[in-house]
């Protein structure tokens, strides 16, 4: 009896350990992608032998949209994951001008889940004859082979916006500001994150650090606010990071103060959320 | 203020008053040594048998239907807030909600509105009641750990009888300034081994009038009440009594709140085990399992100047145990000991429905549990024949958490999404001494705690009608605190009885609101957001005293004055604390009919709280008569009642109650009640 255990254990442990390690070298060039991620574009970067697909957990929206490459060897199929990927999103418009947005390259050229977030705030949605385009620059480390790949992009206009311009009333400087978080608010505590970019040309819109913020939710039908929010403030990169409050759920107005310099640079800004 | 080492037994509405007003005054027996100084327990009784002696029954219980609320308004020390006709909440010298034990039979109940629409006491019928007690002080701690007191209501119970093993009785009356028709009745039958009783109480009553003849718009009411109780006789003195009550009211307005309650509903059961074991160490265990669950919901449809309709519902469900068992530690040495545990989960909602918009939801109460352990131990030792040293003491243990992400998230906000851990200490000593046969003195002093309520932990934005604030919980308050002292004395004679009481009560952490001015308001219409805290010390002093005059000639005279003032540390009165306010009855019953005259009268209260905006309120003075007659033919007993209250037709209130609403103006009862009882 005794005897007979230890074959049966001897074999479950072989079993064991041959199909864990199986596993391994299964899943050595095996970075899953996280479920909640849905696949919005894939083309190919000729010249760098690359696929890029672009994930998002929404469609592309007019805002800030968080975005995640998944780069592939283009005959292998393999997972690549040593990369200098860049950005460069563009929209051609009916009378023929052309323009870009704001945008954040990879932060790492190894990113340690595989991959390559980045972010582009789209700064209008695509229309007839106004359409996107979002061009990815490959260069892959492991083969030293670079292209770039020119996707097109679908952007829609979001039911409550998420990102807003305005015209700085001390400077006349043209901002964009869009909020990163909350995505799906909730009631009770909600990390609010916005970014701030400002426009220095058609091509050119880099992240403005040296605003500073007052947020104030209101629900408008009831004529109250919030208590306890928290004033986004600069984390880098145009990010500013604060807390915002909802009591109740239902229709939501976030009023934001933007100050620069000491000066108000605009006092009209909203943002208006659903809570279901 | 301590449990009390005496007891007078108040029998309410005998249904044979002529024996009940002939015999003396009745003391429990084991009890009966000592001279009386208990003003605090009323007894609701009906069983003719049981006629035990009644002095004030008339007094307390002016007719067969007379409401619960109406009850506690006459007993000593006792106040209630009135939001409504309706549903009024019962104050302990100042003490109410969370500083109080409100409690059915040693049964924890938790109302399920978040505005007090239903303390406990509006599911509990007089024709339930054996026997009203209340407890001033940090002392009322047998149920639960209190700074105020205890309220605990004795249903009345199946039981057990070797005469009359038959009772029932039928009551209606009709109240004119409600048009309010109250129907209750009530059968008990004892067999050998089985005993059960089962009643039942209706009440319909439109908006009532006041003095001025104007009526009080949103303050009728209905509601059904049905209780019963079976008990089986077990070998050897042991008992079971399964008890239940439920309660469904509906349309009950709330003319001083923004909101009536559209419907609300109590489930109350209880399985008991009693065991008598007379002439031992050990006297009795009772043991109890309960559980009951309430259901709120308020409606604001029948109001016109509704911005925007909303729901309302919450509700509160309590389960819990208790065993408590008594000895005879020698001859002159009672100890009381108890064990108990209770849990209550509460949560209230609320959805608003603006127009072309989104619902707007969220928990006003969010979805909490609360856990209660607490053990008992009280020690009544006489040391001779006139001195009596009393001991007692409760320690409860609290844990209170929240159980719902709904609930986390909001509460997130104000840091309050965090469980609550307290340890509840309280403990108090007394010394009695009678002399000369009528005169008695005792002196109490004691320490009290009580953990912040549900609504002061985790409240959020519960509108306060009151003050016109929306209160926020705090998970951080502390326990109050209260060190007590107290005096009572007497005098008392086969014709004559004169009680009084003096106390000083000093708190500390006294939990109160405090305005936040960067908050704003959800409550539309509210004057802002007060958040509970500490707000350090705080004294209560008062007096309260019965001259009763028992019987002389078919005379009967009854007076009562009760006196309370409180203050915080600052100077600033607290709120909600009546002025001093007494009662005077006169009675002359001859054969079968008697005739009442009743005087009622408060000074002003102008020691208001200002933040609370708190109104001064006038003087009143109220007239009432009663006269009745009844009949007694063999088993049958037909008594009729006849009453006219406030006879002048005042415009008056009460400091407590909320919206500056005037009671009820000239109000004539009549009632009309059959009892058989072989």
């Amino acid at each position: 009896m005794n005897k007979y255990f230890q074959a049966v254990a001897a074999i479950l442990i072989a079993v064991f350990l041959f199909s864990s390690c199986k596993k391994e070298n299964h899943n050595h060039n095996h970075y899953p992608i996280p479920s909640n991620l849905k696949l919005l574009a894939s083309g190919y970067a000729e010249g760098s032998a690359t696929r890029i697909d672009v994930y998002a957990a929404d469609s592309f929206f007019s805002g800030y949209n968080s975005l995640y490459l998944a780069l592939y060897d283009s005959a292998s199929n393999e997972r690549q994951t040593d990369a200098d990927v860049t950005l460069m999103p563009m929209m051609s418009m009916m009378g023929g001008m052309n323009h870009s947005a704001p945008f954040e390259n990879p932060a790492t050229a190894k990113p340690a889940d595989g991959l390559f977030t980045c972010a582009v705030v789209y700064i209008m949605p695509s229309s007839t004859g106004n359409t996107w385009k979002l061009n990815i620059t490959v260069l892959n480390n492991r083969t030293g082979l670079q292209g770039t790949a020119a996707l097109d992009v679908n952007v829609l206009q979001p039911s409550l916006s998420r990102m807003k311009s305005v015209t700085a009333l001390d400077d006349s400087a043209k901002l964009f500001i869009s909020i990163v978080k909350p995505f799906v608010p909730v009631v009770g505590v909600n990390d609010f994150e916005i970014t701030i970019h400002k426009k220095a040309s058609m091509m050119s819109f880099p992240a403005a650090n040296d605003y500073t913020t007052e947020v104030n939710p209101q629900m408008l039908s009831m004529g109250h606010g919030s208590p306890l929010n928290v004033n986004p403030v600069p984390d880098n990169n145009g990010h500013y990071k604060g807390k915002l409050n909802f009591t109740m759920s239902g229709d939501w107005r976030v009023f934001l103060k933007l100050n620069h310099n000491g000066a108000v640079a605009d006092s009209t800004l909203y943002f208006d959320v659903t809570i279901p | 203020m301590f449990t009390r080492l005496l007891v007078i037994q108040v029998l309410l509405a005998a249904l044979l008053p002529s024996a009940a007003m002939q015999s003396h005054l009745h003391t429990d027996s084991s009890l009966s040594e000592t001279k009386t100084l208990q003003l605090n327990e009323v007894i609701v009784c009906d069983q003719t048998h049981h006629s035990a002696p009644n002095n004030s029954a008339n007094f307390y219980k002016t007719n067969k239907l007379s409401t619960t609320d109406e009850i506690l308004a006459r007993m000593m020390g006792v106040s209630l807030i009135k939001r409504g006709a309706y549903g009024m909440e019962p104050v302990l010298r100042v003490y109410s909600a969370g500083q109080i034990n409100l409690t059915i039979n040693g049964m924890r109940i938790y109302g399920a509105c978040t505005d007090k629409m239903d303390p406990a006491t509006i599911y509990i019928e007089p024709n339930n009641l054996q026997n009203i007690r209340t407890t001033h002080g940090a002392g009322g701690n047998e149920t639960g750990s209190s700074i105020g007191g205890s309220v605990d209501m004795l249903m009345k119970q199946a039981e057990f009888t070797h005469c009359r093993r038959t009772y029932a009785n039928a009551n209606i009356s009709y109240n004119s300034a409600n048009h309010a028709v109250n129907a209750s009745s009530a059968v008990s039958m004892s067999f050998d081994k089985v005993a059960f009783r089962i009643n039942g109480t209706y009440r319909k009553a439109s908006n009532y009038s006041v003095g001025g003849n104007y009526v009080v718009p949103h303050s009728g009411y209905e509601k059904v009440n049905f209780g019963t109780s079976v008990a089986f006789k077990l070998p050897k003195q042991h008992k079971l009594v399964a008890d239940y009550i439920g309660d469904i009211g509906w349309n009950i307005g709330y003319p001083a709140l923004p909101m009536d309650a559209g419907k609300a509903i109590a489930n109350i059961a209880s399985l008991s085990h009693v065991w008598l074991a007379e002439k031992r160490v050990l006297q009795s265990i009772e043991t109890k399992m309960y559980f009951n669950h309430i259901y709120h919901s308020m409606d604001d449809t029948q109001r016109d100047d509704t911005i925007m309709h909303m729901d309302m519902p919450g509700w509160s469900y309590t389960a819990g145990w208790f065993s408590e068992a008594t000895l005879h530690a020698g001859s002159g040495n009672r100890i009381k000991l108890r064990a108990d545990y209770a849990n209550n989960f509460s949560r209230a909602e609320m959805t608003m429905y603006p127009e072309n918009a989104q619902a707007m939801f969220m928990l006003t109460l969010p979805d909490n549990n609360r856990h209660f352990a607490g053990v008992y131990f009280s020690d009544e030792y006489a040391i001779g024949k006139h001195h009596k040293l009393n001991f007692n003491s409760r320690l409860e243990y609290m844990h209170a958490e929240l159980t719902s992400d709904f609930g986390h998230n909001q509460a997130a906000i104000f840091g309050a999404n965090k469980p609550v851990n307290r340890f509840v200490p309280s403990a108090g000593v007394s010394y009695s001494a009678s002399f000369a046969k009528f005169l008695s003195s005792k002196i109490s002093v004691a320490y009290g705690e009580r953990a912040p309520n549900a609504g002061e932990l985790y409240g959020f934005y519960l509108f306060n009608r009151f003050d016109g604030f929306d209160y926020v919980g705090n998970a951080e308050l502390k326990n109050e605190r209260t060190v007590q002292a107290e005096w009572n004395a007497g005098f008392e004679n086969k014709q004559v009885a004169i009680h009084y009481s003096v106390f000083y009560n000093h708190i500390y952490n006294y939990i109160m609101g405090t305005v936040q001015n960067e908050f704003s308001a959800m409550t539309q219409g509210a004057r802002g957001v007060k958040k509970f805290a500490n707000m350090g010390e705080a004294m209560v002093t008062g007096v309260e005293a019965r001259l009763m005059v028992y019987e002389i000639k078919g005379f009967q005279s009854m007076h009562t004055l009760k006196y309370s003032y409180a203050r915080l540390k600052n100077g600033e009165p607290l709120p909600q604390v009546p002025p001093l306010k007494c009662y005077h009855v006169f009675r002359y019953s001859i054969k079968g009919w008697h005739i009442q005259a009743e005087g009622e009268w408060a000074l002003a209260q102008n020691r208001i709280n200002q933040l609370s905006g708190e109104l001064a309120t006038p003087f009143y003075g109220l007239i009432h008569l009663r006269t009745g007659y009844k009949l007694v033919l063999g088993s049958h007993l037909l008594q009729v009642n006849f009453a006219v209250e406030n006879l002048l037709n005042r415009n008056y209130r009460e400091h407590l109650d909320w919206g500056n609403i005037p009671r009820m103006g000239r109000n004539f009862v009549v009632s009309l009640s059959y009892a058989f009882s072989q």
